[in-house]
């Protein structure tokens, strides 16, 4: 390719990563289709600068008047309802307002580059110790509100794979004996911020508010999307075996 | 800190309070389904107007199913193979090519709906094989918010010339992709 056919795919797509990162459609065209490799992963990269995305409540209402009804509403725009195959007036429009701009810098670094090592965690004594974890999410208090709180819980006293509920000031976790070792994740539900619960008869922390579950570990056990793992609270066992966790 | 303090209700710590789990209406469960789906397509297509017209399209081809009284499981099969078709169908009409010409291997299709974060990891994966410079490119841009000017300062080049970068790395990114 030569380099003036270079700079004008390059202006091309530029336009195209602007309106998607703007929140606009992605307006891609037959003329396009030399790099729609490049552009689908433009896309797919761009569909990760939010962390995890959900429906606005506006939307989310809307989808639900249209499920209830049982039929197409007046806001859906054409092109949907023409894909879906469902006749619509033709003065019916409507439409997704624009999209938010994404420039959240925190979370999003946070959601991309999650902590490769395990959260730190003092173990005065070389029995109990806090668990070996893989990575996933790790709740950091801000340094200067961080403290560690005694949960008022011995370790001794702890049930294997039984989790009890703390809190230490904003920080609200579960911790579990695994073992030797002890385990603290955060008691919300990583799919909308329910706090769960413990039901020791199904042996699972369950959603009260939409009946999702998770294992003692704090993995998803929904089948089909399961959802992210509970983010891991740091955790550390005081040589008299009182357990803390990190809060505020 | 040696100590430590009941919480905001003053219950004292490790205190365990159950609550009953609530049982959805149908509408709910859809939607929590759909609000999978959502994420699922917006992670493809990278903007929220495009995702909901497709979540909008999901949605109304699975109201039948609803109503015939389909079970949670075949519902969520049902829209996850539906949002699928949706996306193929989206970018079929963009590229004017057909479904099968796209990459639907790489870029749609999948055994089954992928856990929530993979989308991150994936794209983690296809970014640490880059050079350093188009990573950094490509972080910069799509991950933390800067705008083509921006990046160019912070790389230390023109504006043309890093929409050609822009342009190669992406293309770099798609090979990787493709290829692994």
């Amino acid at each position: 390719m030569g380099e003036r056919d270079e700079q004008k795919a390059a202006e091309r797509i530029d336009r195209i990563v602007s309106e998607v990162l703007a929140g606009r459609r992605l307006k891609a065209m037959p003329s396009d289709a030399a790099d729609r490799d490049a552009i689908q992963v433009a896309a797919r990269l761009a569909g990760v600068r939010d962390g995890y995305p959900r429906m606005t409540s506006a939307f989310r209402r809307r989808l639900g008047r249209m499920l209830e009804d049982g039929e197409a509403p007046r806001w859906l725009n054409r092109r949907a309802a023409l894909a879906a195959g469902l006749g619509l007036a033709a003065g019916a429009v409507g439409g997704a307002a624009a999209g938010p701009v994404a420039t959240r810098l925190e979370g999003l670094v946070a959601a991309v580059r999650p902590p490769a090592t395990p959260p730190p965690v003092p173990t005065p004594s070389p029995e109990p110790t806090a668990a070996a974890v893989p990575s996933r999410g790790v709740i950091e208090p801000r340094a200067e509100l961080a403290r560690w709180t005694n949960t008022g819980i011995k370790f001794a006293d702890m049930a294997e794979g039984v989790p009890r509920k703390v809190k230490a000031g904003a920080i609200g976790a579960f911790i579990v004996r695994r073992g030797d070792q002890v385990l603290a994740m955060s008691s919300l539900c990583t799919h909308l911020p329910c706090e769960l619960v413990w039901q020791a008869d199904r042996k699972l922390l369950n959603c009260p508010c939409h009946n999702l579950a998770y294992d003692v570990d704090g993995q998803s056990m929904r089948e089909g999307y399961p959802l992210p793992a509970l983010p891991f609270i740091n955790v550390r066992v005081r040589t008299d075996g009182r357990v803390e966790v990190l809060g505020t | 800190m040696e100590h430590g303090r009941p919480d905001q209700l003053g219950r004292g710590p490790g205190e365990v309070v159950e609550l009953p789990a609530s049982v959805a209406p149908p509408v709910d469960v859809a939607l929590e389904e759909l609000e999978f789906v959502y994420a699922y397509i917006f992670a493809r297509v990278g903007n929220r107007a495009d995702a909901e017209d497709l979540t909008q399209q999901v949605a109304l081809k699975a109201i039948p199913r609803l109503r015939s009284g389909s079970s949670h499981g075949a519902i969520r099969s049902y829209l996850f193979a539906t949002a699928r078709s949706a996306l193929a169908s989206f970018w079929s009409a963009r590229f004017g090519l057909p479904e099968e010409e796209l990459r639907e291997d790489i870029w749609v299709a999948t055994e089954r709906p992928e856990p929530a974060g993979e989308s991150v990891e994936r794209v983690e994966r296809i970014l640490s094989q880059l050079p350093a410079n188009y990573r950094k490119l490509l972080e910069l841009r799509f991950l933390r918010g800067y705008s083509l000017k921006e990046v160019a300062a912070e790389l230390g080049t023109t504006l043309g010339g890093i929409k050609v970068m822009q342009l190669r790395a992406l293309r770099a990114a798609a090979r990787v992709a493709v290829d692994g």
